[in-house]
């Protein structure tokens, strides 16, 4: 009838009670909020691969300058300023965050003084940050697109953007989805590569409607791109060219193309509501420095943006990026990118969405 | 002997309105003050954003012009049903499974600690990585039976509809299998077997009696499983592969990218709109079932 | 009769039977994580199955990322005090929920529903404007407040459907025979739905430990939960460290489920079959 308490019941739930009030009391709230002056910025970064980057490096600064560096990774960035200002002292931010973020408000322009390498970074990434004389961010590093196919599951050498189109591809090839950029971008290859020029966007997108037989999905996560091509699951990706190396010994061919690309660049970036702005113009310069920029390519896979930076061999096995393609690299509006990006992504959605 | 009798007497939960109605506003008034802190307030402020004129942070005014976007647009809409429909495909599937798991399961109880203890384990893994793990299982599945040749094609269930409703079931199964289970748990199933000795009808056994004391689990269960079915965004993101769109989804990338929040604010309150009915028409007619005594 | 015959004395095998069907629906719902747990054995910085060698290395990373292990134990915190508070909140409730006159069922019924309803993501975001403003949004107490929210109406169909079982005269007659109206309750009422509060503190925990978009939107930096960190691990690694990390959950999992079995008895917790002997 009734279910008596049994001591073993009275046991694990005194356990359970105990364990928790003892936990809960044992940890306080950390203060996390830092304030203005003290020996500690936070920073808001990406995960995994920059993570682990940055926690590499960052010893070396926090060396130097006896400043120490909190290292928070997520993404969605923009709105996360927008809602908590004053949390982060620094937020890495790709082009069209950042230039989005300088429209919004949410961040100060880039005092290009106080940046001592300002002069000497790619010339296309410097001035892709730049609008009516305002920088949104200083560049980093830069990641160009490009495409990895197996070569064991396409009859053919791929060469061109043109060739993502082919009927061979039927159903083989996978794209980044909006809203992020990765897929998007292909509105501005098909503009060049089929329309009559690097602005007919319409050109574009009506070849983006022709490569839909083609896709077999869209990856929010850009490793799930990767990992499907290395599950053998899908033939052709297109995605930062960077990932495909490692994938070479498993039959997988990188191609930039010759005709150019398109290209994503990392962003250290200022919050209007930060508290430390001096110390994170240090950092500023600190990653820009020839050695750091060296390691920063070295760990995360990307290309550094100071032309002063040489890259020993065994980095630049890693990298895509040679001078060649950085050469070719399309140059983009990052403010103009931005502005369009709601209404794309609709658009998107209504091509590949059922 | 009545098949009814199945139960035990016990079983018998109190008719409404007993115990004093002080008594109760004073129990329940923590979670009521805590639903109003916590949900009420928050509501109530993302209706005001969804009314603002525009989609910048803090704006104010009062338009209803992001509710007629909404429906006015096919896209849209199409999400609304894409979401409705793979949340009533999602609650069929796993109730009818949920129910038979949790009779079996109350039938013959061999080893029963291990299921359950199994059947909550997947809970504590991350939700992606369960997808990823079910993606990679879809893929070597679809590869043997290419091997074997028995299809010629993948089956095509990642990235598509199916897909999505094969991964919520997933999901969602050991929520809605533990509550029938508990519901059924009054069954006295020694009566059972008897009535079905003495030569009743198996199925009549199963429709009259399990049946009934199961409704308020299938209710509970089907109610959580309708609203996280219909509210998830990353499962139609991961398993959709971006060919079929949801409105959790659309209110995911207007904030992200967009930074669009009073039109992410009205996507948000229509959907909650649309799942409250068929939600409290269902917690009403489950309620009516364990208040009317036997 | 059988209804009279003594349960205890039935033969044993009956006691032992094993539904076919339950045991394939188990494992089939098992198989996504054997793949993860295999993936995470591929030398190979790839997520693959089957996996093309055999490697613990992965382990061993997912051991000494730093992040892990502090969110790992954030998560549990968290998670601990979700179930204390959530089953201080909801019992109660629960008990005014099936006693109590229509107008406090239908006030709770609403309450519990629309929490329910709301799309997680939007929870989350009313739930950090309105924290910010009280300065609550980068704490602990901000992640558990958010927690309870989103496992409370499960929890109180779960106690409702406790205490749907439980026989309001018993207490009635405890009460008869001099006990005060609490003390009936705690030793009539509570022992009966001991299973059901288990029940119901499970369900919180899991609801709390692997919650992703609250914690998301009120995580601070440095103080984020163990779904959060990776998902972010994710998002930039193809590697198979998380898959490593989800394998060693699963395992402490199951051997904490199966701690649980010994001591309390898992069949109790979904107030199953257990309870039928008189």
């Amino acid at each position: 009838m009734t279910t008596t308490l049994s001591r073993r019941g009275l046991l694990s739930l005194g356990v359970g009670i105990g364990a928790g009030t003892l936990l809960a009391a044992c940890g306080g709230d950390g203060d996390t909020t830092a304030g203005a002056g003290s020996t500690r910025i936070v920073a808001r970064c990406w995960g995994g691969v920059w993570e682990t980057a940055l926690r590499k490096i960052c010893p070396d600064f926090t060396a130097r300058s006896g400043v120490e560096v909190l290292n928070d990774p997520g993404s969605d960035t923009v709105p996360l300023l927008q809602q908590k200002p004053g949390q982060y002292d620094l937020a890495w931010l790709i082009g069209n965050e950042a230039a989005r973020g300088l429209t919004a408000g949410v961040l100060d322009p880039v005092d290009t003084s106080r940046i001592e390498k300002w002069d000497s970074l790619v010339k296309r990434l410097a001035d892709g940050q730049t609008n009516g004389g305002k920088v949104s961010g200083v560049p980093i590093s830069y990641t160009a697109s490009g495409i990895l196919y197996k070569t064991d599951k396409v009859p053919f050498r791929i060469t061109s953007w043109e060739d993502l189109w082919r009927p061979e591809l039927k159903g083989q090839v996978a794209l980044q989805n909006a809203p992020s950029i990765g897929g998007l971008f292909l509105v501005f290859t098909g503009a060049r590569v089929f329309g009559s020029g690097p602005t007919d966007y319409e050109a574009g997108w009506k070849a983006v409607e022709r490569l839909k037989d083609n896709v077999q999905f869209l990856f929010n996560t850009s490793t799930d791109g990767v990992n499907k091509l290395a599950a053998g699951s899908v033939a052709a990706v297109v995605t930062i060219a960077d990932q495909g190396i490692p994938l070479k010994s498993r039959g997988v061919e990188t191609v930039v193309p010759a005709e150019g690309s398109t290209w994503s660049v990392q962003n250290i970036t200022i919050p209007a509501a930060a508290k430390n702005k001096d110390r994170v113009y240090d950092f500023i310069n600190f990653m820009l420095s020839d050695e750091t920029q060296v390691k920063w390519a070295r760990e995360g896979k990307a290309a550094p943006a100071s032309t002063t930076a040489t890259l020993p061999s065994d980095v630049t096995a890693n990298l895509v990026e040679t001078p060649q393609i950085a050469e070719n690299l399309w140059p983009i509006d990052w403010y103009e990118f931005g502005e369009n990006i709601p209404e794309w992504t609709t658009r998107w959605q209504r091509i590949f969405g059922s | 002997m009545t098949l009814t009798a199945a139960t035990r007497p016990e079983g018998r939960a109190a008719p409404p309105g007993d115990g004093s109605a002080r008594g109760g506003w004073l129990l329940s008034a923590p979670l009521l003050l805590f639903t109003a802190f916590m949900f009420v307030y928050p509501a109530v402020s993302v209706i005001r954003t969804s009314l603002a004129e525009s989609n910048a942070l803090d704006a104010g005014g009062f338009t209803l012009r992001h509710y007629v976007d909404f429906f006015s647009d096919e896209l849209y809409v199409k999400a609304l049903t894409n979401t409705l429909s793979i949340a009533v495909l999602t609650v069929l599937v796993t109730g009818v499974l949920g129910l038979v798991y949790a009779y079996q399961l109350t039938m013959r109880p061999g080893l029963r600690q291990l299921q359950l203890a199994l059947l909550l384990t997947p809970l504590l893994v991350n939700g992606v990585v369960r997808i990823f793990g079910l993606q990679l299982g879809l893929i070597s599945v679809d590869d043997l039976l290419g091997r074997l040749g028995l299809t010629d094609s993948p089956l095509g269930l990642n990235y598509s509809f199916t897909g999505i409703v094969i991964a919520l079931v997933m999901f969602q199964f050991p929520f809605m299998a533990m509550a029938i289970y508990a519901s059924l748990s009054r069954l006295d199933t020694s009566l059972v077997e008897a009535a079905q000795t003495l030569g009743a009808n198996r199925f009549s056994v199963l429709l009259r009696v399990v049946f009934p004391l199961a409704v308020p689990g299938l209710v509970a269960g089907g109610v959580l499983t309708f609203a996280a079915a219909a509210g998830t965004f990353i499962v139609p993101a991961m398993m959709g592969g971006g060919r079929v769109n949801t409105v959790p989804q659309m209110i995911y990338t207007s904030v992200s990218q967009s930074q669009l929040w009073a039109t992410a604010s009205a996507f948000a309150v229509i959907l909650v709109v649309v799942l409250v009915i068929p939600i409290m028409l269902g917690s009403h007619f489950g309620n009516r079932s364990t208040a009317g005594g036997r | 009769m059988a209804a009279t015959v003594d349960t205890r004395r039935r033969p044993r095998r009956q006691r032992q039977k094993v539904s076919v069907f339950t045991l394939m629906m188990t494992i089939l719902l098992l198989l996504p994580l054997v793949v993860v747990a295999f993936a995470s054995l591929n030398p190979d910085p790839y997520l693959l199955f089957p996996p093309e060698g055999f490697s613990l290395r992965w382990f061993g990373d997912a051991l000494a990322y730093p992040s892990f292990r502090t969110s790992l134990t954030l998560s549990l915190r968290i998670a601990l005090i979700v179930v204390v508070v959530g089953l201080l909140i909801t019992v109660p409730a629960a008990v005014a929920l099936t006693r109590g006159t229509g107008r406090v069922r239908r006030t709770i019924q609403l309450a519990t529903a629309t929490p329910l309803v709301t799309p997680d993501i939007l929870l989350a975001l009313g739930l950090l404007i309105m924290l910010s403003q009280l300065a609550l949004a980068n704490s602990v107490l901000g992640l558990v407040l958010g927690h309870v929210l989103v496992g409370l109406p499960i929890a109180i169909q779960v106690l409702v459907a406790g205490l749907a079982g439980v026989d309001p005269n018993l207490e009635h007659a405890a009460a008869t025979l001099g006990a005060s109206k609490i003390r009936a309750f705690l030793t009539v009422t509570l022992p009966s739905i001991l299973p059901a509060i288990g029940s119901a503190a499970v369900f919180l925990f899991i609801f709390s430990f692997d919650n992703v978009s609250i914690s998301l939107f009120l995580s601070a930096p440095g103080q984020t939960t163990l779904p959060i960190t990776l998902f972010q691990y994710l998002e930039n690694n193809a590697d198979p460290t998380v898959a490593a990390m989800s394998t060693i959950l699963v395992v402490v999992g199951i051997a904490a489920a199966l701690v649980l079995g010994r001591l309390g008895g898992l069949g109790q917790l979904a107030g199953g079959a257990g309870r039928r002997r008189r």
